[in-house]
């Protein structure tokens, strides 16, 4: 279990984490905040690159920071933006961080092909890497988090870079995973964690203000979620001012607004929806 | 061990180390005194040697010259170089030109006994040289009229001499040269990909910053040991092993004044273990400033001139080991002391240590 207990973190001057406690069991979790709300740096606290200023992480009871390497062996981590060799091979590549990760010798090469398998780059297995586009480096980056047999996942903005197809593969991926550990997600893209996190975790003004299932979040916007099609621009602009809209979209040559609303505005055409992740994120940080 | 080869693996990319290899031999081949060393002078010398081994006793000086008188019989008797006509005929007579360097090279070690220059050979010094030694410190004057007075007369050459005192230097730019090439990109890459993050998050942790330091002081010594090995190897091409147990403790033109009693040989295997730390230092310097800046330019800036110092300072350990007429100035007269390289290794092993662990308390951001 991961224990993480009154957590706070501070670049200088600037708060960027305070009071942070959350305890983590075998599951998922998606970490969801807008940028710069602190998501990344919780993570790199979480993988020691980062001591926290106060409070402390704990793994099954003990201080993560004392327990060092034997800490670190369980970590499966894709950072945000991570270096690579353009002159390697993923399979290169792949072998260089099975070293730095202490992974055994002993059938490596098949777990390496294995991985890059699961990702979908098993046939550019030989490839430099200097070929590679973006979201083929993006998957890159998770093979080698997967390497390991992990038991805690800690992956920051994973589907940058990935196509809708990898984004499934992925979402399908980490799923089957958290199973049998703990899966961090962090993203910003809230559609990522309302179809794969278990559990949501959401930060706000540097503390942690939500750690609910997606559901139970969404409950909480239960009968304030609107939509109305409107014909005219000057009907859309008034109920711009009154209302926060959640999203509009063109459909037939009139305009559906999407709307947050504590009550029913009352207007002709007014219909009650069901909320999603996506509405609460621009509720809570409109 | 696994990752320290990871590691060393990725410094010695084969492009990279294949070009450094090439440039070196090259360097070496175009610059080096040892690939001009086959002039007909030093050759005399090598029949020398091969005639009475290293080194002579009065006897075999004796014979030597006596031996002097018959080549010049050979060629025309006493002012046989005074014809020109006749000097045209002789040098082009391989045989003939051969008794020309001989007797050239002999009457050379009779001068140095004559004058009690370069070695004295039991004879009493001459005044002008004990004039100089006033400026030696006690020791040092004590030393130089130890080798002067030598009982067995050496039979280095003055090509020997110029190949310790000039392709030392030259190996050691090269080996410097390699370090900058070797290490600094190596430091530098891995900090402008950012790679940090990834690494320190797996099992090997901090301990990896140790690991590249480490292999960094590995290539500063490979790179030492390679230049050494070419260049034995082209001492080896050109014949000039056939001195290794020739004694090159002199004065003047065919040796130079060492604390101890050094063969070629010697001096040669003292000059690689100079080297080999030189390179680690080097690769340390690099590294150092490499991580403490974050470019190119910046670390050679840093490097450069630590690097030319210290080159300097390590140069004139071995070319000028006494501080006769020309070698008191700074910084030889600081590295004259042959531990002085070693305290600097240290310093700077001490400094990359702090750095690493300053390092270990740093977050990642």
């Amino acid at each position: 279990m991961l224990t993480i207990s009154e957590v706070s973190k501070s670049y200088g001057k600037k708060r960027v984490l305070d009071d942070i406690s959350i305890e983590l069991e075998n599951g998922l979790y998606g970490l969801l905040a807008p940028n710069g709300a602190g998501k990344t740096t919780l993570l790199k606290l979480i993988v020691t690159l980062l001591s926290p200023d106060r409070g402390e992480i704990l793994w099954n009871g003990a201080p993560v920071q004392k327990l060092g390497a034997s800490y670190r062996e369980i970590i499966g981590y894709l950072p945000q933006q991570f270096g690579y060799y353009k002159y390697n091979t993923p399979v290169q590549y792949l072998d260089y961080l099975a070293a730095l990760k202490g992974l055994p010798r002993e059938g490596l090469k098949e777990k390496i092909f294995s991985v890059l398998d699961t990702v979908g780059l098993s046939d550019v297995a030989q490839v430099k890497m200097r070929k590679f586009s973006g979201g083929m480096i993006q998957r890159v980056g998770i093979a080698q988090a997967l390497m390991g047999d992990s038991r805690l996942l800690i992956l920051d903005e994973p589907t940058a870079g990935l196509d809708p197809k990898e984004r499934a593969r992925f979402r399908n991926l980490i799923a089957e995973m958290s199973k049998n550990r703990i899966v961090i997600l962090s993203t910003h893209i809230v559609s990522d964690v309302e179809s794969v996190s278990g559990r949501v975790l959401m930060l706000k003004d540097r503390k942690l203000v939500r750690n609910q299932s997606a559901s139970a979040l969404c409950s909480e916007l239960e009968g304030k979620v609107f939509e109305i099609r409107v014909k005219t621009d000057d009907q859309a602009a008034a109920l711009k001012k009154e209302h926060f809209i959640l999203s509009e979209r063109n459909e037939a040559g009139s305009m559906i607004l999407r709307y947050y609303s504590e009550q029913p505005a009352g207007l002709e055409g007014e219909r009650l929806c069901p909320p999603n992740l996506e509405d609460l994120f621009l509720v809570m940080y409109r | 061990m696994r990752v320290f080869g990871k590691e060393c693996r990725k410094l010695f990319r084969p492009g990279r180390s294949l070009g450094l290899l090439l440039f070196m031999a090259a360097a070496l081949v175009l610059i080096s005194r040892t690939a001009q060393f086959p002039d007909t002078h030093d050759k005399a010398y090598e029949e020398l040697v091969k005639e009475y081994g290293p080194t002579l006793d009065q006897a075999e000086y004796q014979t030597l010259l006596k031996a002097k008188s018959v080549y010049i019989e050979e060629l025309g008797g006493e002012g046989w170089s005074r014809d020109r006509v006749h000097w045209a005929e002789i040098m082009a007579d391989e045989s003939k030109r051969q008794f020309v360097f001989l007797v050239d090279a002999i009457e050379r070690i009779e001068e140095e006994i004559q004058f009690g220059y370069g070695f004295a050979f039991e004879k009493e010094p001459t005044e002008t040289l004990k004039e100089q030694l006033r400026s030696c410190t006690p020791q040092e004057a004590a030393r130089i009229l130890f080798i002067v007075q030598t009982k067995e007369l050496p039979l280095s050459s003055p090509g020997i001499c110029e190949i310790m005192e000039s392709d030392p230097l030259l190996l050691l730019i090269l080996v410097l040269i390699g370090c900058g090439v070797l290490i600094l990109p190596y430091q530098l890459l891995d900090k402008n990909l950012e790679t940090a993050s990834l690494m320190v998050s797996t099992r090997v942790g901090r301990r990896i910053f140790h690991l590249k330091i480490r292999a960094c002081a590995a290539a500063g010594a490979a790179a030492a040991f390679v230049a050494a090995l070419l260049h034995l190897a082209l001492l080896w091409l050109n014949g000039v092993m056939i001195f290794w147990n020739v004694p090159v403790c002199g004065l003047g033109l065919r040796g130079i004044p060492f604390w101890v009693d050094l063969t070629f040989g010697q001096y040669l295997l003292l000059w690689i273990g100079l080297l080999v730390l030189a390179g680690i230092t080097a690769a340390l310097l690099c590294a150092l400033a490499a991580r403490l800046s974050g470019s190119f330019i910046t670390a050679l800036t840093l490097a450069l001139p630590a690097l030319a110092i210290y080159g300097w300072g390590i140069h004139a350990c071995t070319a000028v080991p006494l501080s006769l007429w020309y070698g008191d100035t700074f910084p030889a007269s600081l590295f004259r002391t042959a531990g002085v390289p070693l305290l600097v290794l240290a310093a700077l092993t001490l400094a990359s240590e702090i750095v690493l662990r300053l390092d270990a308390r740093r977050d990642i951001l």
